[in-house]
């Protein structure tokens, strides 16, 4: 539908990515609260630095956005005519 | 230049070629002025589907003339390199379902079309604002898309149709999930905007609620259109 409305390419896929990204921060946000506060349930520890953290929520954006480029991929092949009759 | 919004001559769509090729639209013509409200019926695969592709830019016709908002568009090949800015600026589309996107509210929703326009955003959502008072959802602006009703919706939708002030809308079975009473509101809601923007419109239906409020019916069959004036 956003295709057959005239919406650009690059921002279909802006916006794809934004929400790509926006649920990855969630699930780090999610992730590094629970392992914060679950840990001393365990019986063995892992020492996490700060900079490890750093490093993982890098990792989990690269996740995000290289998934990402398959939802672009298929969005930007779709035929905006799909979107009129049966 | 056309006096008309919409202007089909001769138009033909062809799919596939040699002893293959089936011709959806024949010899399609049509006039319909500005504030105009038009139904366009006919029975499944008798080539609504394919005029409406062709009128949406979305499918190029094989010959004949196409002329929206004063423009030809079409005339042995596009006239227009852009068709996606020719579908954002000149054409409003209405589905049987909204599509509305559910993570905007209803304001964005409206105000989305203009924005990638380029219309800055405190004019694009001032234009959504009008468009919903006229619509009587203007209460509903903070809302997600998912906290209206099925008739909200489709106002919606019509906002967005015309955020762009298009002067040609085509809506594909718009009231086909509603209840009469809804059905016959938003046909009122369509003559309405279409008085007040000079917007012609262009109405695909089955619909038997809403067929008799047409005062112009174009009958399509086998491809060709035969007008049916009430």
């Amino acid at each position: 539908m956003l295709k057959l409305i005239g919406t650009q390419n690059s921002t279909i896929a802006s916006m794809i990515l934004q929400q790509a990204l926006g649920l990855g921060l969630i699930g780090f946000i999610v992730g590094k609260t629970s392992a914060t506060f679950w840990a001393p349930l365990f019986p063995k520890y892992v020492l996490l630095e700060p900079i490890d953290a750093v490093i993982g929520f890098i990792l989990v954006m690269v996740i995000c956005a290289l998934a990402s480029t398959l939802a672009i991929r298929t969005a930007l092949l779709v035929d905006p005519a799909q979107a009129i009759g049966g | 230049m056309s006096t008309y919004s919409i202007q089909l001559e001769g138009l033909r769509k062809t799919y596939g070629h040699g002893d293959a090729a089936v011709d959806a639209l024949k010899n399609v013509n049509m006039q319909i002025a500005p504030g105009e409200v038009v139904g366009l019926i006919g029975p499944s695969g008798s080539g609504k589907s394919t005029l409406l592709k062709c009128l949406g830019a979305v499918i190029e016709p094989t010959a004949g003339r196409m002329t929206l908002g004063g423009e030809v568009i079409y005339e042995n090949g596009w006239k227009i390199k852009d068709l996606r800015a020719l579908r954002r600026d000149k054409i409003g589309f209405i589905f049987q379902a909204p599509y509305l996107i559910p993570f905007l509210n209803v304001t964005d929703n409206v105000a989305l079309l203009p924005m990638l326009a380029g219309v800055p955003n405190n004019i694009a959502r001032a234009r959504a604002k009008e468009l919903l008072e006229a619509l009587d959802v203007a209460h509903r602006a903070n809302a997600n898309p998912s906290e209206l009703s099925g008739g909200e919706q489709q106002r919606v939708s019509i906002a967005r149709a015309l955020a762009n002030r298009p002067p040609v809308i085509l809506a594909d079975e718009p009231t086909a999930p509603l209840d009469s009473e809804r059905a016959l509101g938003v046909m009122g809601i369509l003559n309405q905007m279409a008085s007040q923007y000079q917007t012609a419109i262009i109405v695909v239906t089955h619909d038997e609620k809403i067929i008799p409020l047409f005062k112009r019916i174009y009958a399509i069959r086998d491809g060709q259109t035969i007008e049916e004036s009430r």
